[in-house]
């Protein structure tokens, strides 16, 4: 246990220290949103309707800038091979990792799609659901991130992206339909359920088959 | 099917289903023909 | 019984026993697919009755119907091989993999192509957003995960054991991209298109499409002989067995 929070505490510090980490998803997300008006259309209303699927879509593909960082380092360095070698349980050590890349270049991103309201005109009733369901879908693309992370350690490939995009698209689906139900005033609550449900049922699986993954590099 | 009209869509399907059916066929006998012939190469020399 | 089955698990492990055997089974299935598949298509396209409603534009159906099948049908095969993969290391379920992802794609594709060839002159749209297509997209795009991965890994061993992951990940996630669409669908657009149409089909239409889907099925288990006999072709270049048997052909 106490090995676990050390753990904790050591990618707290590696992420904190390493500033980029957690600024470029940001400067993405803020980018491509002033971008979206410019390139689509300064109309409110059009806007206004696009709004939380563009915020959602701009979600997934900030995470794809940091779903590299989970195991890349620690790849490079060695650490993982120790991690490996040592008798600790392993997907306790991969969840740890995935919670500390979630805070660091997700939730930023979270807080900052706040800023939508004044710059696509996203209605100010639809704030709660946007980041509720923000909150609970976001911990499964990083998931999904962890897994394509590290089955694509070390290479520059497009498959890391290639797997990770069709995995999430329920997230996306039940996210984006969240929003719109309670803009239409229906209760989204079952989205949410449904979003929870996935998370829930998927975070063995994809944890076990990413220690899988880890390991086929070191044979 | 009358014989004498000439469908597009029909055709189209037909043609590109049948032209990677044949791919389909032909890439794994080229690449057993290769392997095979290697060792005979090797054996020969 | 229970002892002869197991027995033949255990040959079916081996790839000289499976190359010898294969050698003689491909002509034989290979020959039968073909036949089935130009009798179907000939019935098909021109002895079977044309569509009352959609004119001959239907005769599609003798093409798109058993590739979409096949291709959903070569997915859960490939799981079932990727679980005997990782439970049992048995290397020839690594080889099924490999084989069957290209004739899945292949197939795939087929099945989204005529049907947006046949959906342009019946519904007047390449595309739609529909839950049945987009989960058949979804579907291509994890055969085309499958196949880049492959590539990624230098060890054959590793390489397989990344793609089994994948696939039972995927195979995991289809039923719930599947329902996610159907959700996603009720509140973009009324379901007035639905390719479910086939409830009523007459028994003349009903023989030719069962056929080319028999035809079908058989000519995937042909080619998928070959692809595998391709592979371990190329995996055992080097071992003894397959140096003997070449050079004795």
């Amino acid at each position: 246990m106490i090995y676990l929070i050390k753990i904790l505490k050591k990618e707290f510090l590696i992420y904190s220290r390493k500033s980029s980490s957690f600024i470029s998803p940001v400067v993405f997300f803020l980018i491509s949103i002033s971008l979206y008006p410019i390139g689509i259309s300064n109309d409110p209303d059009i806007l206004k309707n696009l709004a939380p699927g563009l915020i959602w879509i701009t979600v997934l593909l900030s995470t794809l800038i940091s779903f590299q960082n989970i195991f890349s380092e620690d790849y490079e360095d060695g650490s993982i091979e120790l991690l490996l070698a040592s008798r600790q349980n392993l997907s306790l050590i991969v969840l740890i990792k995935i919670f500390v890349n979630w805070i660091f270049s997700c939730l930023p991103i979270i807080i900052l799609s706040v800023s939508s309201v004044f710059l696509l005109y996203f209605p100010q009733e639809g704030l709660k659901p946007l980041i509720i369901s923000l909150l609970i879908g976001t911990p499964t693309i990083c998931l999904f991130g962890a897994l394509a992370g590290a089955l694509s350690l070390g290479k520059n490939s497009i498959t890391g992206p290639a797997l990770m995009l069709p995995l999430s698209l329920p997230v996306l689906i039940l996210g984006t339909q969240a929003i719109n139900y309670s803009l239409n005033g229906i209760n989204f609550s079952s989205n949410i359920l449904l979003l929870t449900a996935i998370l829930v049922f998927l975070l063995p699986i994809i944890l076990f088959a990413s220690v899988g993954a880890l390991k086929l590099h070191f044979n | 099917m009358d014989f004498g009209e000439f469908n597009i869509h029909i055709w189209s399907v037909v043609s590109i289903t049948g032209f990677i059916f044949l791919l389909l066929i032909y890439l794994p006998l080229v690449k057993i023909k290769k392997n095979e012939s290697k060792i005979k190469i090797n054996e020969t020399t | 019984m229970f002892q002869a089955l197991k027995n033949f698990y255990h040959k079916l492990g081996s790839f000289p026993w499976f190359y010898k055997i294969s050698g003689k089974v491909i002509p034989i299935v290979g020959f039968f697919s073909i036949l089935l598949i130009v009798i179907s298509s000939i019935w098909g396209l021109f002895f079977s009755p044309t569509d009352a409603v959609q004119g001959d534009v239907y005769r599609i159906i003798y093409f798109h119907v058993p590739a979409v099948s096949v291709s959903q049908v070569i997915y859960y095969s490939m799981s079932v091989a990727a679980a005997v993969f990782l439970i049992w290391r048995m290397k020839m379920a690594g080889v099924y993999i490999k084989s069957l992802a290209p004739i899945g794609a292949a197939f795939t594709f087929i099945g989204l192509l005529s049907g947006a060839i046949w959906g342009q002159p019946t519904w007047g749209t390449w595309w739609v957003w529909d839950a049945r297509l987009t989960s058949t997209l979804v579907l291509f795009l994890f055969y085309l995960a499958i196949i880049g991965m492959q590539s990624t890994f230098a060890s054959r061993k590793s390489a397989d054991t990344a793609v089994s992951i994948i696939t039972l990940v995927g195979v995991v996630n289809l039923p719930i991209v599947k329902k996610s669409v159907d959700w996603w669908n009720t509140l973009h657009q009324p379901a007035s298109i639905s390719i479910s149409g086939e409830s009523s089909i007459s028994s003349e239409m009903l023989i030719p499409l069962l056929l080319s889907i028999l035809g079908v099925y058989l000519f995937v288990f042909f080619t998928g002989l070959l692809f595998m006999r391709a592979e371990i072709s190329s995996r055992e270049q080097n071992k003894e067995w397959f140096k003997k048997l070449s050079s004795n052909n």
